[in-house]
C-alpha cells in the first residue's frame, strides 16, 4: 500500500515552524513557557478579531479519506466568538468553503460539529463546551464524517450534510465574531493524514 | 494497525500532554524549535552529514561551551515539560571521555552545558568522573550526582531521565542505573543538550534523538 500524506505537530519548541502561515494576527500567537502551554492564539478584544494558522492554502488532504486530529482547548465558554479545530478549505472566512471543524460556540455553550461546502451542517456535539483540552477527531470518509471527543464517538454525519467538495489543509482559527471581547484557544498535539 | 499516531501514543480515551521528537536529520538544526547558546568559546555545531550522523557539537578550545534548547536565551526558555512528571529519552555520543569539562543532556529550566544552574535532571560526562552519572539540580543550585554502573565510553547510548513525584530515575540502554531523591527540580523544564572542554582539544557531543514528554 502507498503512502499517503501524514503530518504532526508537536508544538514544542523556542517557536511555531515555518512551514504554518499566520494568515490574521489581530492579536497574538505565542509558543507558551508552562508545561503542557502549548501554542496559543489570543484576538484583540474589538469585535471581528482573528488570529488564524494555517498552511496557506496547501490542501494536501482529502475530503473523503482523511483524519484530523488536536488535542485543543478554548479560553471561554461564554459570551461572544469562537474556535474552530479542523481541515479548511480556505484561508479567508472564519469558517470557509469546504471545511469541517470542531467549532466552540460561546452564545450557547457548546462544541459544534460543523462541516461546510458553500453552505454551513451543523450538529451540536455532545461534549459541552468547558476550559479543558479535550482530544478531537474528525474523519471524513466517502459519504460520511464522524466527529470523536477524547476517545468517543460523538457525531456521525451522513445523507444530506454539505461534504467538503474540494481539497483541505490543517488550521486553527479564533475569532471575537460580533459581540467582542478576547477570544483565545490553545492546542498541543496535530496530526493530519489522508486514509 | 491504527494509522493515527496519536493512537499509538496514547491510551484510548486519554488527553495526550505535551511531548515533542526531534530526529535531528536535515539540512540544518531547526531553529524554530531549538537555539543554539553559545556558553564560552567559540564552540562549532550543525547537522553531521555522515549515516546516523545526527548533530554535532565541537569544542576545540579548553573551556568552549555551547548548548541547545528552546529559549531564546540562556535563561528565557520555553519549558513546557513538568519537574516532577516528565521523560526524556535520547541517543548521543561523546567523541572522547577525556578533556571534557562537562557533557550534560536532559530536562533542564536553563540552556547551558556545565551542568549547573538551578533545577535540571541530567545525564552527566565529565573527565573527573569514571561512570556515566545522573545529575539532579535543586532550586538553590545544589547538585546530587549518583553514579551508574556503566563506565563512561564514546559508544552510543540510549538514555532516559524521568522525573517522579519525589525521584528522578536515571536509565542507559534500557537498564535502571540510578535514582536521585535530593536536589530535585522544581520549576518546568525544557529539553538541554550541552557539552564544555576542559583543555585545547576536540571535543564532540552527538545527539541522533530526543523525545520529551509529560506523563
Amino acid at each position: 500500500m502507498a503512502y499517503k500524506q501524514h503530518f504532526i505537530e508537536w508544538f514544542s519548541g523556542k517557536q511555531l515552524p515555518s512551514y504554518w502561515t499566520m494568515s490574521e494576527t489581530e492579536g497574538t500567537a505565542t509558543m507558551q513557557d508552562a508545561v503542557d502551554g502549548g501554542f496559543k492564539l489570543v484576538t484583540n478584544t474589538a469585535t471581528r478579531q482573528n488570529v488564524k494558522m494555517n498552511f496557506n492554502n496547501k490542501r494536501q488532504y482529502s475530503q473523503s479519506g482523511s483524519v484530523y486530529i488536536a488535542v485543543g482547548k478554548d479560553f471561554k465558554t461564554t459570551s461572544s466568538g469562537s474556535s474552530i479545530f479542523g481541515f479548511f478549505g480556505d484561508i479567508g472566512d472564519d469558517l470557509p468553503n469546504n471545511s469541517v471543524a470542531y467549532q466552540s460556540d460561546l452564545g450557547s455553550n457548546k462544541w459544534l460539529c460543523v462541516s461546510r461546502d458553500t453552505s454551513t451542517h451543523s450538529t451540536d456535539s455532545t461534549k459541552t463546551l468547558d476550559t479543558d483540552f479535550h482530544t478531537f477527531k474528525i474523519e471524513n470518509k466517502a459519504s460520511s464524517i464522524e466527529y470523536s471527543v477524547d476517545g468517543s464517538l460523538d457525531i456521525t454525519k451522513s445523507g444530506s450534510y454539505n461534504q467538503p467538495a474540494s481539497t483541505m489543509q490543517p488550521a486553527l482559527h479564533v475569532s471575537t465574531g460580533g459581540g467582542g471581547g478576547t477570544e483565545s484557544a490553545s492546542i498541543r498535539y496535530m496530526e493530519c493524514y489522508n486514509t | 494497525m491504527t494509522d493515527s499516531i496519536y493512537d499509538q501514543l496514547n491510551a484510548s480515551g486519554t488527553v495526550a500532554k505535551q511531548r515533542v521528537v526531534e530526529t535531528f536529520s536535515g539540512d540544518a538544526l531547526d531553529t524554530d524549535r531549538w537555539n543554539t547558546v553559545a556558553w564560552a568559546g567559540s564552540p562549532t555545531s550543525g547537522m553531521s552529514n555522515a549515516v546516523n550522523g545526527g548533530y554535532n557539537i565541537t569544542c576545540t578550545s579548553s573551556g568552549d561551551g555551547e548548548s541547545i534548547g528552546f529559549g531564546s536565551s540562556r535563561t528565557n526558555g520555553i519549558a513546557q515539560y513538568s519537574y516532577n512528571s516528565s521523560a526524556i529519552i535520547f541517543v548521543e555520543t561523546v567523541s572522547t571521555k577525556t578533556n571534557i569539562s562537562v557533557s550534560s543532556s536532559g530536562l533542564s529550566n536553563e540552556i547551558r552545558p556545565d551542568g549547573a544552574g538551578n533545577n535540571a535532571s541530567l545525564h552527566v560526562i565529565k573527565s573527573a568522573f569514571t561512570y556515566f552519572t545522573l545529575r539532579t539540580v535543586g532550586v538553590a543550585g545544589s547538585q546530587t550526582d549518583v553514579s551508574s554502573s556503566v563506565t563512561q565510553d564514546t559508544a552510543e547510548h540510549v538514555v532516559k531521565i524521568e522525573n517522579k513525584a519525589s525521584s528522578v530515575e536515571h536509565t542507559l540502554d534500557g537498564v535502571l542505573e540510578g535514582i536521585s531523591s535530593t536536589n530535585l527540580p522544581v520549576l518546568a523544564l525544557q529539553p538541554n543538550f550541552g557539552i564544555q572542554s576542559s583543555v585545547t582539544a576536540t571535543v564532540t557531543k552527538n545527539i541522533t534523538y530526543c523525545e520529551a514528554y509529560n506523563t
